[in-house]
């Protein structure tokens, strides 16, 4: 019995590094794109200056362009608001209320919430950068 | 005893002579920051040229007390500037307990006001801003936590970087990089300090000490 418990003092220690390290890897990917918000309100913002100068048009071609640079306030947007509702969400003290397993699996599952997160910022980026490129 | 008395009159005297003095150096001269034009005129037949510094641009935002804060509500202010939100879980609680150095430091002076924009108004509405600065304990006409329209504090965050540099270059990350800017009677640009860093706060309180007994004359 006494031999056991060395044993599962180490495997707690596992587990806690286990879960330090999943943690410094949410905000590893958080601090990857949390700097690039601004860009994504920016562009956004760009956008829709961009739509205005098209609003009272009519001519059906207008008509879906203008549909497209919604399509892609929309994504900028959403992108914004998933990473705030992220950070609403994210419970950094998580292990001070739960058992080691549960919370290794909240932290695996934030990571992938995160990652998508990141994913979504950098495409709508990407592609509204490309929408004021190739403007009308 | 009176000699004794005199004796330690004059050496508490030399001791206020040199607090003086050392507080007279502290008063160091801080340049604008930003852009600025040139502009050549004509007074009394004579070529005047002027530097003229950019001033921080007109906003409309609302604080934790629902009451419209604008460029007039700072008129003959040093202001110091952040951008923050409350459910932030890196940087900005270290960048408010530095904020709460400043505004413990400078707790009897009416002239410095201290303005942390939101950047998630979606959330941060006014009454969870009056919630946030009540747990701080902080008065409203000293420190203003304000919310808006989000398009506006990021052009505002923007506004901002631009003016506090040359080359108009802006980087998007300013909003959350965790900066503090000081901002002087003027509504000029006059410092940009790490809002984490304790030993930066310090160098910025000095900055504030020197701004605040400057007249207010634009430049």
């Amino acid at each position: 019995m006494l031999l056991m418990i060395p044993a599962m003092m180490a495997c707690t220690s596992e587990k806690q590094e286990k879960i330090n390290a999943l943690q410094s890897e949410c905000i590893r990917i958080h601090d990857l794109v949390m700097p690039r918000m601004g860009e994504i309100v920016n562009l956004s913002s760009d956008i829709k200056t961009l739509r205005k100068t098209y609003e009272s048009d009519t001519a059906d071609s207008l008509i879906s362009y203008r549909i497209h640079l919604m399509k892609h306030i929309q994504l900028l947007d959403s992108a914004h608001e998933e990473m705030m509702v992220w950070m609403q969400e994210y419970e950094p003290n998580f292990g001070k209320s739960n058992g080691d397993d549960a919370t290794i699996k909240y932290y695996e599952s934030e990571i992938q919430a995160i990652q998508r997160v990141h994913d979504l910022m950098l495409k709508s980026i990407e592609d509204g950068k490309k929408v004021l490129a190739e403007r009308h | 005893m009176g000699r004794r008395f005199w004796r330690s009159g004059i050496s508490a005297f030399g001791v206020l002579l040199f607090i003086q003095a050392c507080s007279n150096q502290t008063a160091k001269e801080l340049p604008v920051l930003g852009p600025y034009k040139v502009v050549d005129n004509i007074v009394d037949g004579r070529l005047i040229t002027d530097t003229l510094f950019t001033q921080i641009r007109p906003f409309i935002f609302y604080d934790q007390d629902g009451e419209e804060i604008t460029e007039k509500t700072i008129e003959g202010k040093v202001c110091v500037v952040d951008f923050f939100f409350t459910s932030c879980p890196t940087i900005c609680p270290k960048m408010k307990q530095q904020m709460l150095r400043i505004y413990d430091e400078f707790e009897n002076e009416p002239d410095l006001v201290l303005l942390s924009h939101s950047i998630d108004p979606k959330r941060d509405s006014v009454e969870r801003l009056h919630e946030f600065a009540q747990k701080l304990n902080v008065e409203v006409s000293r420190w203003h936590f304000m919310t808006g329209d989000r398009d506006s504090i990021y052009s505002m965050a923007k506004h901002y970087m631009i003016a506090a540099q040359k080359d108009d270059e802006a980087p998007g990350g300013f909003a959350h990089s965790g900066a503090f800017l000081l901002v002087d009677k003027n509504r000029q640009i006059r410092g940009i300090y790490d809002g984490v860093d304790p030993e930066s706060i310090d160098l910025m309180m000095d900055d504030i000490r020197s701004i605040l007994i400057e007249k207010s004359v634009l430049k």
